[in-house]
């Protein structure tokens, strides 16, 4: 069982998208989980309008279905608290730290990191604001330069992530395929993931 | 970062306590014999080889279902 949580301390930088879509892209390669520890149930929500190809439950529910699973993906709202952070980064074999690719972003990323110490993450870049801004490249390169490891791919930004939570389904499962064109990115992400937790 | 208990702490421990169960040692097995006529032995020995499956397992899953299995395990 591999456990994954996305968390940070800065709010709408896509940590429950980033956990519907990775725990679909997981959900093709094993059983797989989305805990949702956010009080504000994004998660819940999404897959209560429609159909996502997992089961998604609250972290009190999670208790009786963790059992046997092959990856629990865990979504947390922004500015867990110390103590959640400080479990999650005990237990979990990677953190996941979504930020958006602008300055006031860095600071909290740059924060979240001290305080998860030793643990295994990475930061993610998302709603990247298409060629010809340079936001996102701009962001990994200051991140890394602060010595944050971050993830190769970035997620773009589209308005089918809008569409998809509102049908309660994963990017991927709409209609129209110039919607689903951002799938590609979060399934990069995810072969990065796999890569990263087999070299653990 | 204070000592105190987050909500997140007996889930990571309920996940890895099963990631370890497999390194455990094996619990010894016991028989669980039950007399029935033997013609229906024989046709259930021969419907089982048929679909692929052990009577043993039939019967367990039949007392699972009835009974369940205790929290524990
Ligand atoms: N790649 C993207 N492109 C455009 N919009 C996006 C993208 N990813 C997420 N969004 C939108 O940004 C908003 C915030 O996303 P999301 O809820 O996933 O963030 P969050 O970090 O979980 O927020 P919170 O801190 O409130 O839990 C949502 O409206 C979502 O549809
Ligand atoms: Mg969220």
């Amino acid at each position: 069982m591999k456990l994954i949580t996305i968390t940070g301390y800065k709010g709408g930088v896509a940590k429950s998208c980033t956990a519907v879509h990775l725990a679909t892209f997981l959900s093709d390669r094993g059983d797989t989980l989305l805990v949702d520890g956010d009080p504000n149930r994004t998660a819940l929500k999404w897959s209560e309008r429609g159909k996502l190809p997992f089961l998604v439950a609250d972290e009190r529910q999670a208790m009786k279905m963790v059992a046997g699973r092959d990856y629990v993906v865990i979504d947390t709202p922004a500015r867990p608290h110390t103590d959640d952070l400080k479990e999650l980064a005990k237990g979990c074999d990677l953190l996941i730290l979504p930020t958006t690719p602008d300055v006031i972003s860095l600071e909290p990323m740059l924060e979240t990191a001290r305080d998860l110490g030793e643990a295994h993450y990475k930061a993610l870049i998302t709603i990247v604001p298409p060629y010809p801004s340079r936001e996102g490249e701009t962001m990994q390169n200051d991140l890394q330069s602060n010595g944050i490891p971050v993830f190769k791919s970035m997620i773009r930004r589209s308005a089918g992530f809008q569409k998809a939570a509102l049908a309660g389904v994963p990017l991927r499962d709409l209609p129209e395929s110039r919607s689903r064109l951002a799938w590609l990115d979060y399934e990069a992400l995810g072969k990065e993931v796999l890569e990263d937790l087999g070299n653990e | 970062m204070s000592d105190g208990k987050g909500k997140y702490g007996d889930l990571i421990r309920q996940a890895k306590q099963e990631n370890q169960k497999p390194s455990e040692p094996e619990e010894k097995l016991v028989n669980l014999c039950i007399k029935v006529p033997i013609g229906l032995r024989r046709y259930w020995a021969a419907q089982a080889k048929l679909k692929g499956i052990t009577m043993t397992e039939v019967m367990m899953a039949a007392l699972e279902k009835e009974f369940g299995i205790p929290n524990d395990r």
